[in-house]
């Protein structure tokens, strides 16, 4: 294992929190999201998963097979996405997962295709109104990085040919921003063009390598081609482990890795922007980007 | 005829105006009709409109960023007056949206060390700096891009990323849009003095962004996502009102050293207008603002819906304005695009 690698895992070791979970930043309490993300650092360069973490994210599931944001919340989230994703990459396939899965494949999404709302949507944001994805919550609209993130889970539960992959790779499509890249999931407001965004891009670009899309997809091309020009100046540690994992599953480097190594190896409860989401992530983007994908064909 | 009215009869009709606009103004969001809401709406702007005293708004002439910000605050300040802060934690909520570089969408950083120096010298126990951007998961480039990183530095205030914070679910203090509870982050709830530190600016959706439409970010993004879509469903701009009840913000100061005009919160134009807008009633502090950019308040509906229920005054009459006149900076920004 790199030295960065060992450092940055010995880091978010200290982490932990006494229930066993990870919180956004050293001293909160613990929540699904970097819970799973230090799971899935861990698993990205084949290190044992932390046990405690794992029986953390069981214990927190909801009673319909959902996630809430943390293990006090009862409202099911889009961090379900993230909680399966590192129980089915760390093996752990029961019913925990089943369930987990069939809830994330029907959560309900908002669709504008109706007669009086379509129109202005086309008109006010230039997409199609029909595309749908995943939402952030329940019955919500669609936004880029849940349906990023519930791609990638979708086809770790084993749901790789469900029908919402497909609307949710049209959804990508229809989001992408003109001059390349994502950004949360409005492309165009109000006839102005609304720029991309480092992490929304890293992740879309991951879960349409997840997808199986071809690299010569224009929206692929697009993609990599705007994170490409990303300095390292432009984005703090959480972007620049997203543009890694963007590229890294393309087979590309993006120009803030050394930036991103800096930041694992120094990081400390006194670097701001170094959060611990932010450090398992990057340690997520130090690994080989395809291991955390759900064999890709 | 002119004729005189009791005071009975003027707070009955104070009452019955107050319910008729109200119903106008709240009707859209309310989900259902709830009396004793309504009553103590009612009841509350009835006061405000003929007992409370007026509250102050002080307009402080900076000419630029570069001046003695702090030393401008502090005259706002002792004009305008303020909540007790000597011992308590300030949380200061700046607008930081931009990662569009060249439009002046952000509150600058001057104004915000400014305003940490202000609350030092009047005694804070802790002062933090506070946002959880709408549209950026990552803080950092964006405080970086807008130079509040120095200041940061140079005055050892810590930043809270309200987007990634903890959680507690607490009760929705309006009842205008019939969302019972809300998450917010714990650094807004220990707060003792919540202050807006916004940009004055035009917005394309809530037709001006001022210190109440900054609530808007205490909004924690982990829970209701990017860019806080869910609430605005619930609408915007009695969401605003709700923020408002539920965090009870403290104080404002607004950043109009250089305003923004046009196709706000990202596009705009630069509008050089060279004040300080500040005040402990934000609903005053805002229609104040948005006469000194042009507009006339009541032609924004979140501050409509303010003046209704009486969360605030709006009216000009209802408003004691200390330092400098709004006509003296009578500067007609350019309205943003309608939807």
């Amino acid at each position: 294992m790199e030295n960065d690698v060992a450092v940055g895992l010995d880091r978010l070791a200290r982490f932990e929190n006494r229930d066993g979970g990870w919180g956004y930043s050293a001293g909160q309490d613990s929540a699904v999201e970097p819970t799973a993300a230090t799971i899935l650092a861990h698993l990205a360069h084949s290190a044992l998963p932390p046990e405690r973490g794992l029986v953390w994210l069981e214990r927190a599931q909801l009673a319909d097979g959902s996630w809430g944001l943390n293990a006090a919340s009862d409202e099911s989230s889009w961090v379900t996405a993230w909680a399966l994703w590192a129980l089915a990459f760390a093996g752990r396939r029961d019913g925990r997962l089943e369930r987990g899965a069939a809830w994330l494949a029907a959560v309900p999404v908002v669709s504008f295709d109706d007669p009086e709302t379509a129109p202005a949507m086309r008109r006010l944001l230039e997409v199609d109104p029909a595309a749908t994805g995943w939402p952030w919550q329940p019955g919500e609209a669609s936004w880029v990085t849940p349906t990023s993130i519930a791609v990638i889970a979708m086809c770790w539960s084993g749901l790789r040919d469900h029908p919402r992959l497909a609307q949710a790779r049209w959804y990508l499509a229809d989001r992408a921003c003109s001059s390349g890249g994502w950004n949360f999931g409005n492309p165009v407001m109000l006839g102005r063009p609304i720029p991309p965004l480092v992490t929304d891009t890293g992740i879309a670009l991951l879960a349409l390598r997840q997808l199986g899309v071809p690299a010569s997809d224009a929206d692929v091309a697009g993609g990599l081609g705007w994170l490409g020009q990303v300095r390292p100046e432009d984005a703090g540690t959480l972007d620049r482990a997203w543009a890694c994992l963007g590229t890294g599953a393309w087979g590309r480097n993006a120009g803030v890795e050394d930036a991103l190594r800096e930041n694992v190896r120094g990081a400390s409860e006194q670097s701001p922007g170094v959060t611990v989401l932010a450090l398992a992530v990057g340690l997520m983007a130090l690994g080989p980007a395809g291991r955390l994908l759900a064999s890709v064909s | 005829m002119n004729r005189l009215i009791t005071r009975r009869q003027a707070l009955r009709l104070a009452l019955l105006g107050g319910i008729g606009v109200s119903l106008s103004a709240l009707g859209a969001g309310a989900r259902r009709f709830d009396p004793l809401a309504y009553s103590r709406w009612m009841v509350r702007r009835a006061v405000r409109l003929l007992v409370a005293r007026k509250p102050t708004v002080s307009i402080i002439r900076v000419p630029s960023y570069e001046g003695d910000l702090a030393a401008a605050m502090k005259r706002g300040w002792e004009m305008s007056g303020g909540p007790p802060v000597r011992g308590r934690k300030v949380l200061l909520k700046p607008n930081l949206v931009g990662y569009v570089s060249g439009p002046p969408s952000n509150t600058h950083p001057a104004v915000v060390e400014g305003a940490i120096s202000l609350f030092r010298w009047l005694g804070a126990s802790e002062v933090v700096v506070a946002e959880g951007m709408a549209f950026v998961r990552d803080p950092w480039p964006v405080l970086s891009m807008n130079g509040l990183d120095e200041v940061l530095v140079r005055t050892g205030a810590r930043f809270v990323d309200l987007n990634h914070d903890d959680l507690a679910e607490v009760p929705v203090a309006g009842g205008y849009t019939g969302v019972r509870t809300m998450s917010l982050p714990r650094a807004v709830l220990r707060a003792d003095v919540i202050v807006s530190l916004p940009k004055m600016k035009t917005h394309h959706w809530a037709g001006l962004s001022l210190s109440m439409k900054n609530l808007f970010g205490l909004i924690p993004g982990s829970r209701y996502g990017w860019p806080k879509n869910m609430l605005h469903v619930a609408g915007l701009d009695l969401m605003v009102l709700e923020l408002h009840e539920t965090a009870r913000p403290a104080f404002a100061i607004v950043d109009a050293v250089v305003g923004m005009e046009g196709d706000g919160p990202l596009y705009g134009d630069p509008v050089p207008t060279g004040a300080l807008v500040m005040g402990a009633d934000l609903v005053a502090v805002d229609a104040t603002c948005a006469r000194l950019m042009g507009f006339d308040p009541m032609a924004t509906a979140h501050l409509r819906a303010a003046d209704a229920v009486g969360l605030g005054s709006v009216s000009s009459d209802r408003v004691h304005v200390l330092g400098e006149s709004v006509a003296g900076f009578a500067r007609r920004y350019a309205a943003p695009p309608a939807p």
